[in-house]
């Protein structure tokens, strides 16, 4: 018995032994990693955004605890092997259950669609002006390019346009290089910022390979957007003809609205026709649902990314056309470009092994490919040469949606060499419209773009165009405005507030 | 700081046992162990410290002064003082605002309630506090001279965020004697990666589904479909008593680890076959303190059968209150009192004679009824929430939340199976068995080593991902 007692007290020691040796190694590699101070990060790629940075010490801080609090925010938002830990996550996560489709995120809940016309001033309820608002600011651009000097005064966008309009006949600056696009390296922040409003909203579904953003109508934001309208067509009446486009979600079209608002989405279509039946008659309104869902087994909407693919920018591209009165280039006419490798917005939220990477293909436009847009530099406003189907294989596999319009400037401009009849559009978009833009270049000489996130940040800088879109549209004498977003944003305030300010 | 944080486990924690090993004498343990406690507390703001040091030199000067007492009353007078200062000054910091707004509809006063903020660690710190002082009164202890070891006692950080609530009998030998050898830091080192796991992994995961199912305001609640709100009660008390006795793994796991014992403070409630066995599961250092404090000492149930009744009420009013400063917490309290009530008198035929399978079942019931009023502080979405349930407008349920219960199904089994005695019943099997076999032995040795290690990285892992947050900057 004796033996057998200490038989049994030596394998409890060896167990023992094994564990503690094991455990307390792993633990302490874990906290040395945590030690190293030089490894930590202080951008994340994958979350597009600042992490958090170590806390200035404040004697207020340490008295009630935030000092410490943000110490702790910071020890785990840099830790060193923080994303790889994520995705270890992510993956073991997918053991959770049966994940044919995934609810990531919280689940919303739209609010109900009104039907027939209201007076748009009563649902605003509390979304109205805010007398402290500040507009996003304008992020810094950190890609290649060829900018301006710094010696040259901060913007002479309007001096360059103004000559170029004035000898029409002289093909635009196309002899300014056909720009070196550099990538800006992988390391490094795609663009800076971190003040931007969020483009879509925590709410995803994984379906298939393929993610999709939910959208919930508000009735205060998506009234806002059409006073919005509204008052920019009051402004323009008599100027220029002004189109709306909303983009419906990717979910309605690829899956079936009947399949979508299982999940408890909003309505788009019902969303978008009530909200363009508010909007002044002399808005040529479009809702491209009908041609999309027509074309919806073919590659539309991004699997990985909440953006739509060029084919999903060139079918309502035909349906603008069509509302214009001109007529559509054909899809085959195009150059095209094929970059590999996507995984974006909605890769980035979930992590999720059942998403199938992305194939971003790029239309060349017929007149040009030349385009140049301000952007800040180090602080400062300044002109930046660039491509309009620019090749970013070589970019970081998140950022390839930049291949479109030079991705997302407060102010761009094209001028095509091959239309000389002093035709202007002006597009006003979020970043959906940046697939959308080489489509609309062959029809007009001069074409303009503006995210409205950031124009007016940009406009009240430089003192330009009174910071509206009337503004602009008068200064550079445009034919058409076309203001082009995704049905998501009319019901995101901070995405509308930026546009209702810009709109008059 | 938490224990379910990088910092605290990578840093503070590792630290922490880093010194504690290495110092030799048991003055320089106790030294460490008190730093790291002080360090814990002004992690949570410093200005709480003078609170905690006043709280315990109260409570210290009390011990003294019962035992430099000649007389009965003088003991009594001095343990009467103490228990007042220690309470009032719980009461001002954590029921002030519930007791002015519930006085200001009647007096028309104060115009401005004062939000206090509840420092950390006061109730638990201040409970330990009152078992020693009246434990002193009564004999069970000496009192403690030496301000640092009370400090030590009541301050240590192991027990200060959850519990258990410690006697200072059970630990003061620990305090001076305390020896740790591998076997004992091995089991700690199981025990903390248990609570953390369980903590961090299942608890966090069990409320995310059920903030995805109900969201946290009262719209999303009233929006939720009656399978919605159903499942996300049941994750709500899963995630409950996962989190709660996780912190108490978490205590044992790393008082085993620095040679302090603690007693269990869980023993697998949802378990039970009654309402009464519950509460001798649930948070066992709360229901004993209150036995021996506050029910042993008005009679218990050796008295009449309305004292006794009353002073299940008194009890059970008090275990409420102490949860939280709000009426749903007294309610709650009292909603365990009728049944406690009723399965010692009118039903306690009837409780004895149903099978054991009904009686778990029953408990479960109305164990999860219980955790809905406990969730909810404002009746309006205690009202929604049962409304949801019993006569929901938007219907049974959805595809959204099919698609969550499916996309957890496994996670929330396993949840499950973490509240019963499965896991620990399958290890002993194992662990018994397997030492008859060399082979099996190794195979044993290597999955138990290995278990702690995957749950810490798994933690890690998950905690990691605490600050991600990717559509807060989206730039596109």
């Amino acid at each position: 018995m004796p033996n057998e007692r200490s038989r049994r007290k030596s394998k409890d020691l060896t167990e023992a032994v094994a564990k503690t040796a094991t455990f307390v190694t792993v633990w302490a590699v874990l906290t040395i990693i945590g030690l190293l101070w030089f490894l930590r990060p202080t951008f994340s790629i994958v979350e597009k955004r600042e992490l958090a940075k170590f806390p200035e010490f404040s004697v207020e801080g340490v008295l009630d605890g935030t000092y410490f609090s943000k110490i702790d925010t910071w020890f785990s938002d840099t830790f060193p092997i923080r994303e790889s830990l994520i995705s270890f996550n992510d993956k073991f996560r997918e053991c959770y259950g049966i994940r044919n489709s995934l609810i990531h995120g919280d689940i919303g809940q739209g609010e109900e669609i009104p039907t027939g016309t209201v007076d748009l001033s009563d649902l605003l309820g509390t979304d109205t002006d805010d007398p402290g608002y500040k507009p996003p600011e304008v992020p810094d651009f950190t890609g290649g390019g060829i900018t301006e000097p710094e010696d040259t005064p901060p913007i002479d966008e309007s001096s360059s346009e103004e000559s170029s309009s004035e000898d029409s006949s002289k093909p635009l600056d196309t002899t300014k290089p056909p720009i070196t696009t550099e990538p800006p390296p992988v390391t490094t922040k795609p663009e800076g910022g971190g003040t931007a409003p969020p483009e879509t909203n925590n709410s995803i579904l994984i379906y298939g390979n393929a993610a999709y953003e939910f959208y919930y109508f508000s009735q205060s934001v998506s009234a806002k957007y059409c006073l919005a309208v509204n008052r920019l067509a009051e402004a323009l009446k008599g100027k220029a003809e002004l189109y709306n486009i909303i983009i419906p979600s990717a979910g309605s079209v690829v899956l079936g609205m009947d399949e979508w608002l299982k999940y408890g989405s909003s309505n788009p279509v019902d969303a978008i026709e009530w909200m363009q039946s508010q909007m002044d008659p002399s808005v040529h309104k479009i809702n491209p649902y009908d041609t999309l869902y027509a074309h919806r087994d073919e590659y539309l909407f991004f699997r990985t990314d909440h953006h739509w693919t060029a084919l999903g920018a060139y079918y309502t591209y035909t349906d603008f056309c069509k509302a214009k009165g001109i007529t559509p280039n054909d899809l085959s006419s195009f150059k095209t470009i094929t970059i590999d490798g996507f995984r974006g917005t909605l890769y980035s939220a979930t992590k999720s092994p059942k998403l199938k990477t992305d194939t971003v293909i790029g239309y060349y436009p017929m007149g040009t490919n030349s385009m140049y847009f301000i952007s800040k530099n180090n602080g400062k406003y300044s002109k930046t040469w660039w491509n309009i189907i620019t090749d970013v294989s070589g970019w970081h596999e998140s950022l390839r949606y930049n291949c479109f319009a030079g991705a997302d400037q407060p102010f761009s401009y094209a001028h095509n060499p091959k239309v000389n009849d002093g035709s202007s559009v002006l597009l006003v978009k979020n970043s959906f419209g940046n697939a959308f833009v080489p489509f609309l270049v062959d029809h007009y000489e001069h074409i303009y773009w503006v995210d409205f996130r950031y124009f007016e940040s940009y406009a009240t800088s430089e003192s330009l165009y009174n910071a509206c879109i009337s503004g602009l549209v008068e200064s550079k004498g445009i034919d058409d405005v076309i203001i082009l977003t995704n049905v998501s944003a009319t019901s995101t305030s901070s995405l509308v507030t930026p546009l209702d300010r810009i709109c008059k | 700081m938490v224990f379910s944080s990088l910092i605290f486990v990578l840093l503070f924690l590792s630290f922490n046992i880093l010194l504690h090993t290495v110092a030799k004498s048991i003055k320089v343990k106790n030294a460490i162990m008190i730093l790291f406690s002080v360090a814990f507390y002004t992690w949570a703001g410093a200005k709480y410290l003078v609170l905690f040091f006043t709280v315990i030199f109260a409570a210290y000067i009390a011990g003294l002064a019962i035992d430099a007492s000649d007389t009965k009353t003088e003991k009594k007078i001095a343990m009467i003082g103490g228990i007042v200062i220690l309470l009032g000054i719980l009461g001002f910091f954590k029921y002030t605002g519930f007791f002015l707004d519930n006085v200001r509809p009647i007096f028309d006063l104060p115009d401005i309630i004062p939000k206090i903020a509840l420092p950390l660690g006061i109730s638990f710190y201040t409970f330990q506090l009152l078992s020693y002082v009246v434990d002193v009164y009564r004999g069970d202890v000496r009192a403690q001279k030496n301000y640092f070891v009370l400090l030590l006692y009541a301050g240590l950080f192991h027990q200060c965020v959850a519990g258990p609530i410690v006697r200072y009998k059970d630990i003061e030998d620990d305090i001076f004697h305390r020896k740790v050898d591998v076997i004992s830091f091995s089991n700690g080192i199981s025990r903390f990666a248990a609570g953390l796991g369980k903590k961090a992994i299942l608890a966090n995961g069990c409320a995310e589904i059920c903030d995805k199912l109900i969201g946290k305001n009262a719209e999303n609640l009233a929006e939720a479909t009656a399978l919605g709100v159903i499942l996300a009660c049941g994750c709500y008390m899963l995630q409950i008593y996962l989190d709660f006795s996780a912190y108490s793994d978490m205590a044992i796991g790393m008082g085993l680890m620095t040679g302090f014992r603690y007693k269990e403070n869980f023993n697998y409630p949802y378990s039970a076959t009654s309402v009464t066995d519950f509460w001798r599961r649930w948070h066992m250092s709360l229901s004993s303190f209150f036995r021996d404090y506050v029910y042993i000492p008005l009679g218990g149930n050796r008295c009449s059968i309305p004292r006794h009744v009353f002073n299940m009420f008194v009890v059970w009013a008090l275990t409420g209150f102490w949860h939280g400063a709000s009426w749903n917490y007294v309610i709650w309290g009292l909603y365990y009192f009728v049944f406690l009530f009723l399965e010692k008198y009118p039903l306690k035929k009837v409780v004895s004679g149903t099978p054991t399978f009904i009686r778990r079942i029953t408990l479960l019931v109305i164990v999860y009824f219980g955790w809905i009023i406990f969730k909810f502080e404002s009746f309006d979405m205690l009202r929604t929430a049962f409304v949801g349930i019993f006569r929901n407008p938007t219907g049974f349920t959805n595809a959204t939340v099919n698609t969550v219960l499916l996309n957890n199904i496994w996670f929330l089994i396993v949840a499950a199976l973490a509240c019963t005695p499965i896991v620990p019943t399958v290890r002993d099997y194992c662990r018994t068995a397997c030492k008859k076999n060399t082979l099996f032995f190794t195979g044993y040795t290597v999955a138990s080593s290995l278990i702690p290690v995957a749950l810490l990285l798994l933690s890690v892992s998950a905690l990691a991902g605490d600050s991600y947050n990717p559509f807060l900057y989206f730039i596109f």
